[in-house]
């Protein structure tokens, strides 16, 4: 071998060469902006990736749903109801229809439609006893006081949902906290567990 | 070389990716999901399909209704609508107020507005609404017993045809069983159309000759499920009130097939009438 020989590993004269990349710059360069694009599509109707199943788009963010909500102020009547289903639809029933013969009902009541909420303010802080007449039937049973347990705003919320029962038809009017704790300060001389009777109640004024 | 085992594990990864994004993720979403009770009316939704219409969604299915119809309404946005809900005691005073809303009125323009009126400030996007109210606040409207309400309006291409009243969303389709979405509109979208076209007379005339009710329906005419038959001693109480060339020879009348009677009573299930937390509108309760 001769040292005149050609070095196989060098180009021949008029050869192609490779560059250093075989795509052209450019391509990476749309890509990159189209996945930047993307990323940010994601990001606004992506929901932030929460696993919600209550965020669709339009709406982006789950604090934007709620924004959105129609406004609460119903005078505690959504509240209310959750509370009649868990203290009083034992015995009133979630119809409102109490028991025949046994528990008067809610709905329609002439005690609870009455002009001024008071009565039955009383009603549930003290609990009622006895002979009653509903609607012109009789019962005769034992209500008790909720007073002790429950607070104004509570009390308020669970009688404006019984006395504006969409589902029932009740439409009187609503009943607020302030209502609540004048008759709570009005009546706070009696003691503790003492029933209303129903001659007793109809002594006390409805407004 | 062998490729093969990359062969099988890219295809793998492949298939293993897909049942992860649109077979478990949804499934995490969506598995708790359940329908909504309506607060106001007591009512939840979405309802089973019951009877007649279960029975129709097949007839549906059998007709490839879904070829031509979807069952999705799309919402692109939402804005607000000021509304006063009550005038209150202060005729003067509200529109003083209302005045400072929007600077163009003039005292006498925002006296026209009374108690059920719409503001027409054109739409009212979250943060309007939020400086609209504070600006009320401060005018102290609360003091005149006046409120002005806000309604939620979804807005969108679909909604401004009347096709329905918002976005559709999973929970609309919480009990349909192979869910027909559909993929192309050569007709209108049925989403709502129960509530839209509740006339039973109207879908089945529309269903024998859909030209007799809509001029110009590109949609074919199912005659095959209707029957023309003679008439008994009385005339058939389904039969189809058909006039003009459409009516057929005196003492033969067109009643509808079972069939027939299930698609419709299927088209008038279709109801999207019922905001959802999700997918808030403004509905008036029945």
């Amino acid at each position: 071998m001769s040292s005149e020989d050609p070095n196989p590993n060098e180009c021949q004269p008029g050869q192609p060469t490779v560059g250093r990349l075989a795509v052209p710059v450019w391509i990476f360069i749309v890509a990159l902006l189209l996945g930047y694009q993307g990323c940010i599509h994601v990001d606004q109707v992506g929901g932030s990736f929460a696993f919600r199943s209550d965020l669709f788009a339009p709406y982006r963010t789950a604090r934007e749903v709620e924004n959105i909500q129609p406004s609460g102020d119903d005078g505690g009547y959504r509240k209310g109801e959750a509370q009649y289903g868990i203290y009083c639809a034992g015995c009133h029933q979630a119809s409102g229809m109490g028991t025949p013969g046994v528990f008067p009902p809610l709905a329609g009541s002439d005690w609870v439609l009455s002009e001024g909420p008071n009565r039955i303010i009383r009603v549930v802080l003290h609990g009622l006893a006895g002979p009653v007449t509903v609607n012109g039937k009789n019962y005769n049973n034992a209500m008790p006081g909720l007073g002790e347990a429950s607070s104004d705003e509570q009390i308020a919320q669970v009688l404006t949902y019984v006395r504006g029962s969409k589902a029932w038809g009740n439409t009187a009017s609503i009943v607020t906290p302030e209502q609540v704790k004048a008759v709570r300060e009005a009546e706070s001389g009696r003691p503790s567990g003492k029933q209303w009777t129903q001659a007793e109640i109809e002594a006390t004024p409805l407004q | 070389m062998n490729n093969g085992p990359f062969l099988f594990l890219g295809s793998f990864v492949a298939l293993l990716l897909s049942w992860l994004g649109l077979i478990v993720i949804p499934q995490v979403q969506l598995r708790d999901l359940q329908p909504a009770k309506n607060e106001t009316t007591g009512r939840f939704y979405p309802v089973q399909r019951l009877g007649l219409a279960r029975q129709g969604a097949e007839v549906y299915r059998a007709n490839a209704c879904y070829a031509c119809h979807s069952q999705q309404i799309r919402q692109t946005g939402y804005g607000f609508e000021a509304v006063i809900e009550k005038g209150g005691n202060d005729p003067d005073a509200l529109a003083a107020a209302l005045v400072r809303v929007n600077r163009e009125w003039s005292v006498d323009d925002a006296e026209l507005f009374g108690e059920g009126d719409a503001l027409e400030l054109g739409p009212i996007d979250l943060r309007r609404k939020q400086s609209i109210e504070q600006t009320l606040d401060k005018a102290k409207i609360g003091d005149l017993e006046a409120k002005i309400r806000f309604d939620f309006i979804p807005e969108g291409p679909d909604i401004q045809r009347g096709w329905g009243l918002r976005a559709s969303v999973a929970r609309d389709y919480l009990y349909e069983d192979t869910l027909m979405l559909g993929s192309q509109r050569l007709g209108p979208d049925l989403s709502n159309v129960g509530a839209r076209l509740p006339n039973r007379d109207w879908h089945l005339l529309h269903l024998y000759h859909p030209r007799a009710t809509v001029e110009g329906s590109t949609m074919p005419a199912y005659e095959f499920l209707f029957e023309k038959r003679r008439q008994g001693e009385t005339p058939s109480p389904n039969a189809l009130k058909l006039e003009g060339d459409l009516a057929p020879e005196p003492g033969w009348e067109v009643v509808p097939t079972a069939d027939a009677l299930a698609l419709v009573a299927y088209l008038q299930s279709l109801k999207v009438t019922e905001a959802l937390y999700e997918a808030p509108a403004t509905v008036a309760v029945e």
